[in-house]
């Protein structure tokens, strides 16, 4: 197997074995990564959506089109920030009318809102692998508020591609009826449960940047009570 | 004391990883049950999940946080748990599922705090272990007092909303994240039993061609002869084999799961979210969530194991409609 075609399968599934390359990191310990700025790892990230449907099961709605740039300060962790952008015509239900009844009108209007951002407030660690992750959201030119619990699974150096890379899962709640995202509640639940499994490799990419600069005129642009109701939030009160 | 305390609170422990939702499996890993004991330091009553941080003095003088968490909000209200029930400074002993990869976190099963009181998600909160053990007595001799889903619940043959239905499993990809892949197209049936809810029945049958990992690529893989092998393998079975109630709403579901040629047994614990009917075609709908845990070398799929995790989390979302 030559290296190109090593590289391009190691984006997908690490084929450790075949490049002949890279050690298991036992500890994936923060401070084993440098500071600076990191991609998502599109091959690596999965955004999802869960909500109650009429009390009788947990639809799982995945994200494909998923953007995204940590600035992480490894020696203080709450100094790091992440903004992730979802296409929200990506958003994939298992059905296809859903998907485009999502994308449609009644729903996310792909067509005049193509994204949902989510834009770092504050990030506040518990320790070396647990934090709350305090941020915008915003969906269809609404910016809300929202507080993600972090689980940082680990951090080293990517044992295929030999560059920095960092994962973590992150969940959170937001209520879609903040966004004008109405229909059905409540027979289909407000509260819609977010999950983020993302890697971020160091470096970056167009699409990151792209994302970050949505995340950040979107928090430009958000309504100032939202943003006093944040600081009142803080964390973990 | 502490053992039979231990012993008391057996059946709640199974009822608590039956109840977790979706995303429980990628979080913690049930059969993992584990104690702490400890001061509040933090309350955080908020969806999707109350969490409680809690100080742990280990024998060494040396303290360490942990990060306990229970249900939704709505949940708890049910068995009258506010967000005043546990305050900062209570001094608890909790017994739970313990997080993956030791992050310090617990999915709680029981609470008994230091003033006696013993509190659990699915049963509300009992003044003293006394009182706790009578009402399990009552339980077990069929006096439940509990809400009843199983009121709802009519026997008889269901067929799969294939519209309300989605097979996931996950993984610890190089211990960095937890992909979410999914079976796009399977069919499932159930007979529900009236008389014996252990005697019903669930098959599901899925096209393991329809792997859906989002990555084109991977899907690629994933169907291949390397993995699932999908020219030689076309479905991925499961057919139930036994099921035994832990509550009138949760249950361990056992069964026979078929990959790529190979049939082991698998338990998947079981809630029942809701039966009812159907306000627009006023059918009787039943709606489970599921979880469990393969390792997919058994199977023969040893690929990349154990960078890219042995382990896959199993998650179960699935709606059925009543047809006769």
């Amino acid at each position: 197997m030559n290296f190109r075609k090593c590289w391009n399968l190691a984006a997908v599934f690490t084929l450790l074995a075949a490049c002949g390359q890279g050690e298991p990191v036992a500890d994936g310990g923060l401070l084993g990564i440098p500071s600076g700025t990191y991609a998502v790892d599109k091959s690596h990230t999965y955004v999802t959506f869960s909500y109650f449907h009429q009390g009788l099961s947990y639809p799982l709605l995945r994200a494909t089109g998923i953007d995204g740039e940590l600035e992480l300060d490894s020696d203080a962790l709450e100094k790091s920030t992440v903004s992730i952008a979802v296409d929200v015509d990506s958003i994939r239900t298992n059905l296809d009318y859903f998907d485009k009844e999502l994308a449609s009108r009644k729903f996310f209007h792909a067509d005049q809102f193509p994204h949902i951002t989510f834009a770092t407030y504050s990030y506040t660690p518990r320790n070396e692998s647990l934090g709350e992750l305090t941020g915008f959201v915003t969906i269809r030119d609404i910016t809300r508020p929202i507080v993600l619990s972090v689980v940082i699974n680990g951090a080293m150096e990517h044992p295929m591609l030999n560059i920095p890379v960092i994962g973590f899962s992150a969940t959170g709640t937001l209520r879609r009826s903040d966004f004008g995202l109405d229909r059905f509640v409540p027979m289909v639940a407000d509260e819609v449960e977010i999950r983020i499994e993302a890697e971020f490799l160091r470096g970056s990419n167009a699409g990151s940047a792209a994302a970050v600069k949505i995340s950040a005129d979107a928090v430009e642009n958000a309504d100032p009570a939202s943003l006093r109701l944040t600081a009142e939030i803080g964390v973990g009160q | 004391m502490r053992r039979y305390l231990a012993l008391l609170f057996l059946p709640f422990v199974q009822i608590n990883t039956a109840t977790a939702h979706h995303a429980f499996a990628a979080d913690y890993e049930p059969g993992n049950e584990g104690e702490v004991e400890g001061i509040i330091t933090e309350v955080i009553y908020k969806n999707p999940h109350a969490r409680y941080y809690l100080e742990v003095s280990n024998d060494d003088g040396s303290k360490e946080l942990w990060d306990l968490q229970t249900m939704n909000l709505m949940m708890l209200g049910r068995v009258g748990w506010t967000k005043d029930t546990l305050q900062v400074g209570d001094k608890i002993r909790v017994e739970g599922i313990l997080g993956r990869n030791n992050t310090r976190r617990m999915s709680i099963s029981v609470v008994t705090v230091d003033d006696g009181r013993v509190i659990s998600p699915q049963r509300g909160i009992k003044e003293s272990s006394a009182e706790l053990s009578a009402r399990e007595s009552a339980v077990a001799a069929g006096s439940s007092a509990f809400d009843s889903i199983a009121s709802n619940i009519t026997p008889g043959s269901y067929e799969l909303d294939d519209t309300h239905a989605y097979l996931s499993f996950s993984y610890s990809h190089l211990g960095l994240s937890n992909p979410q892949i999914q079976f796009a197209d399977f069919e499932a049936s159930l007979e529900l039993n009236g008389d014996d809810m252990s005697l019903s029945q669930v098959r599901i049958t899925i096209d393991a061609a329809s792997v859906d990992s989002t990555v084109p690529e991977l899907d690629d893989y994933l169907k291949g002869p390397d993995f699932f092998d999908v020219a030689n393998h076309p479905e991925i079975t499961f057919q139930s084999t036994a099921y035994e109630e832990t509550s009138d709403s949760s249950g361990r579901l056992t069964g026979d799961l078929s990959v790529r040629g190979v049939t082991l047994p698998v338990t998947l614990d079981v809630s029942i979210n809701s039966a009812s009917m159907n306000p627009l075609n006023r059918k009787e709908m039943i709606g489970f969530s599921a979880t469990g845990s393969i390792n997919r070398s058994d199977y023969g799929l040893t690929a990349y194991a154990p960078l890219v995790g042995d382990e896959l989390s199993l998650a179960v979302q699935i709606e059925f409609e009543k047809v006769r």
